[in-house]
């Protein structure tokens, strides 16, 4: 009995703590479910929200190659001479930014005439010095930012709006690469690089209002005093997610309006998505060191083991397409129309293997477990199986990503024995199939791993050319060259996904991150 | 014989922070030249190796290591190489976040921990006592991870009570921290359950409740006394599991700026000066606390002395 009287009071003490807990927790909820508004309101200004997987790991945008980085700032912050859209046939094409015009003045050099009148968020004048700066220091060995730029050499300065602009050969479109340099003022980021890193000042639609959590958050504001079209969104704020389903959830809720790089899976449960050709598509290198994989049948084979149509159904849901036997995708120069993917043909294949006398050889293929995502690591489980049925015997490794870079991809330069196959995603930056092909096939770089100087001289001499429709020609020439020679695996180009609310509008680039949040409109 | 006690610990300690910065030196010299992880795999050879040698990733392995040295010698421990800034500037901003969510989590999974632990104490072998022992064991076995994504779903997508991700002290914070709470919960639960049974078993107890003892006094000074000391051993751990564990993946799932966070981020991007200004931050925090705990359980416990 006593016993029982002192369990119950105990009892008492327990519950009142209970309940303190659970009505702290709904308090909690309740004032949490009217602070999460994500769209507009009738009579407000309106907002989107995107959220990228990462946070910026920088705003000092010229010295990084990071893609939450470019998603927040350029080019709404910060514009580059040019920038990407669409014409009315759905073509890619280059207009005026802060370059009014350009003009090839030699092979290697372009000018570039500067937008007059444009103001930097700090009420300065751009002008050249700004721009040659800008350009230069994104050119800089210690910029991470320099690998998006393989051609783009100097800029010089020729009077107070006008600049040049060098390449390192012949190149027809500097005024396409020069669309992904954000100009920012002169000496930004040197005289005060911590002030650089979390604060911005540009030229474009938006001004940088807000910066903090680490980085997590901020906000986009309209510009009022922007030199072109205003923005149609009045503030676009960034809010990072770093796990999928969590970001999914949260457009799910309306906390976010726009979710960056779905994979395929989870892309089948937004509210509606976004989706654009990428320009990576992925690829199998396939090392000639094996006197196996030499042989120009095994490859041909290899090729026709691969039944794209089913990899794209169900390891991409659809959100992939062929990649037409070449690195190019269909936007840049260089992309054939006429060279196909290898008819998914398992007998003749088997046969190809046969007569080359590899049935029963083994084939290491290695494969990133991590780098491309879940559709990336089932790819290799199904092309593995899919060799398999032809007769080889595929020991399929993923090693950690360290492993993946020093005994994959650059193999040759740290002198191990390159895998068989190697599966990379692929692509050119820069619009121009020439600059990915060198990349791999140049007899000597860390990547390569067929040599063939003829191949590699017909590159080299269409990169060279100076003429476009001649260029064109050639580098369309060369396509067929590599096809017939079969360097690589041709495997689908996978698209861009982004999730976002049904009451979003939005352009989409092939590079993703190239967003230009002034075209896009939310309504309620 | 505390000073002499003190003394040592910290010696002690200062020896395993030495060993975690050597490791995680060494990890990461083993990991290869950053260039790669930081250009990517379009980048030229001529791009990758003048961007190596002008950060210095080509130097021989011991300059690299004097240089890494020297500079957490000086609590410098350089700038991030993906941000360009001082790495342990995004470290200080990113761990009180983490103490934030580490203080609310523990204070559920003691508050938790007790009510649980005790209900079922008081009534051992009954159906509540039961439900208790069940729920436990299967808080504590959910991956953090699913618990997560599971009030997610629930609470928030469902519901619309609380927002799915986000940062502050208020809604934000409370699905993140009940995630990371639970499973350590349920572990104390069941450590203050098997003490308190036993102290409630004890002979002490029916003297006690004789002398006119109520129930709450009974609870408060033998049944909480007596639990204190192996809780107080029990939940340090947790503490300590909850800032440089259980973080890692709370603060990815529910978007929480925090040191874990930071510390994935920086792992994936090879970022080795923030990794070791967050390792030796995460170091020097779990060496601090079991100092701290060294000395309440001496306090909590009569019986255990300084040697």
């Amino acid at each position: 009995m006593h016993r029982t009287s002192s369990q119950g009071g105990a009892r008492k003490a327990i519950a009142i703590a209970a309940a303190a807990v659970t009505v702290a927790i709904a308090l909690g909820g309740c004032s949490a479910s009217g602070a999460s508004t994500a769209t507009s309101t009738p009579s407000g200004p309106s907002k989107l929200i995107f959220s990228p997987n990462t946070a910026p790991t920088t705003l000092d945008i010229d010295t990084v190659d990071d893609r939450s980085t470019t998603a927040l700032l350029a080019p709404d912050v910060y514009e580059g001479l040019t920038h990407e859209t669409y014409d009315k046939s759905g073509k890619l094409e280059w207009v005026p930014s802060l370059a009014t015009k350009w003009k090839q003045i030699a092979p290697d050099q372009w000018r570039f005439t500067i937008r007059p009148g444009v103001k930097f968020d700090d009420g300065h004048k751009l002008t050249a010095k700004d721009v040659v700066y800008s350009i230069n220091r994104r050119l800089l060995p210690s910029s991470a930012a320099t690998v998006t730029l393989a051609k783009i050499v100097k800029a010089v300065q020729v009077n107070t709006m006008e600049v040049d602009v060098y390449s390192n050969g012949p190149d027809l479109y500097v005024y396409r690469a020069v669309y992904a340099i954000p100009i920012t003022p002169y000496n930004w980021g040197t005289t005060n690089k911590a002030a650089a890193a979390v604060t911005a000042d540009g030229t474009g639609p938006y001004t940088l209002a807000s910066y903090g959590s680490g980085g997590d958050t901020a906000v986009l504001k309209k510009n009022p005093n922007y030199w072109g079209t205003p923005a149609k969104i009045d503030e676009v704020d960034m809010n990072v997610i770093p796990d999928a389903a969590s970001a999914l959830s949260a457009l799910q809720t309306g906390e976010t309006n726009v979710v960056l790089n779905l994979t395929p899976d989870l892309a089948a449960t937004a509210p509606a998505t976004l989706h654009t050709d990428s320009v990576q598509p992925f690829l199998g290198r396939i090392g000639a060191s094996n006197p196996v994989f030499n042989n120009v049948k095994v490859r041909q084979a290899l090729n026709m083991a691969i039944d794209q149509k089913s990899l794209i159904k169900n390891i991409f849901l659809g959100k992939a397409s062929a990649a037409h036997g070449q690195i190019a995708p269909s936007t840049a120069l260089g992309f054939n129309p006429n060279v196909k993917d290898f008819p998914y043909n398992p007998s003749d294949a088997k046969k190809l293997i046969s007569q080359a006398g590899a049935t029963g050889a083994t084939l290491n293929l290695m494969c990133s477990k991590d780098r491309y995502g879940t559709a990336g690591s089932d790819l290799c489980q199904a092309i593995a199986e899919m060799w398999n049925k032809v007769g080889l015997k595929v020991n399929l490794e993923y090693p950690p990503a360290a492993q993946w870079l020093s005994n994959g991809l650059y193999a040759s330069q740290n002198k191990v024995t390159p895998p068989d196959v190697f599966i990379v995603g692929s692509g050119t930056n820069d619009f121009d199939a020439s600059t990915t092909l060198l990349s791999w096939l140049t007899c000597g770089v860390a990547k390569n791993v067929y040599c063939n100087p003829s191949l590699q001289n017909q590159i080299t001499q269409a990169s060279q050319m100076t003429n476009s429709a001649a260029r064109e020609k050639a580098l369309e020439a060369a396509a067929v060259s590599v096809d017939t020679n079969v360097p690589f695996v041709w495997l689908p180009l996978p698209q861009n996904i982004w999730g976002v609310s049904k009451n979003v509008k939005g352009v989409m680039y092939p590079i993703a991150e190239d967003v230009r949040w002034a075209d896009w409109s939310i309504t309620n | 014989m505390l000073a002499r006690h003190f003394a040592r610990r910290l010696l002690h300690s200062l020896g395993v922070l030495v060993a975690v910065m050597v490791f995680v030196f060494l990890l990461f010299f083993a990991l290869g030249d950053p260039t790669t992880h930081i250009l990517g795999s379009d980048a030229t050879d001529a791009q990758r190796a003048a961007f190596s040698h002008s950060r210095g990733f080509d130097a021989p392995i011991y300059v690299q290591f004097g240089r890494f040295a020297l500079g957490v010698l000086s609590l410098n421990f350089g700038t991030s190489y993906s941000s360009g800034q001082p790495a342990i500037n995004d470290v200080l901003i990113a761990f009180p976040n983490t103490l934030i969510l580490a203080t609310a989590a523990f204070l559920i999974a003691i508050v938790g921990g007790i009510l649980l632990g005790s209900l079922a104490a008081f009534n051992e072998n009954r159906i509540i006592d039961r439900i208790v022992v069940i729920f436990g064991t299967a808080i504590s076995s959910i991956a953090e991870f699913w618990t997560g994504l599971l009030l997610i779903v629930i609470v928030a997508v469902t519901w619309r009570l609380l927002p799915t991700a986000g940062f502050g002290i208020g809604p934000p914070l409370v699905l993140p921290a009940i995630t990371m709470a639970l499973a350590p919960m349920g572990r104390l639960a069941f450590v203050i359950r098997t003490n308190a049974i036993v102290v409630l078993s004890s002979p002490h107890i029916s003297p006690a409740r004789a002398r006119g003892l109520t129930s709450r006094a009974v609870f408060v000074r033998h049944v909480l006394r007596n639990a204190a000391p192996p809780s107080v051993a029990i939940a340090g751990v947790e503490l300590t599991r909850m800032v440089v564990g259980g973080s890692v993946v709370v603060e990815s799932v529910f978007a929480w700026p925090g040191i874990g966070r930071l510390l994935v981020s920086a792992m994936t991007k090879y970022d080795l000066p923030v990794v070791s200004a967050a390792m030796f931050v995460g170091a020097v925090f779990v060496l601090v606390l079991n100092l701290i705990l060294d000395f309440v359980y001496v306090a909590l416990d009569r019986r255990v002395r300084y040697e």
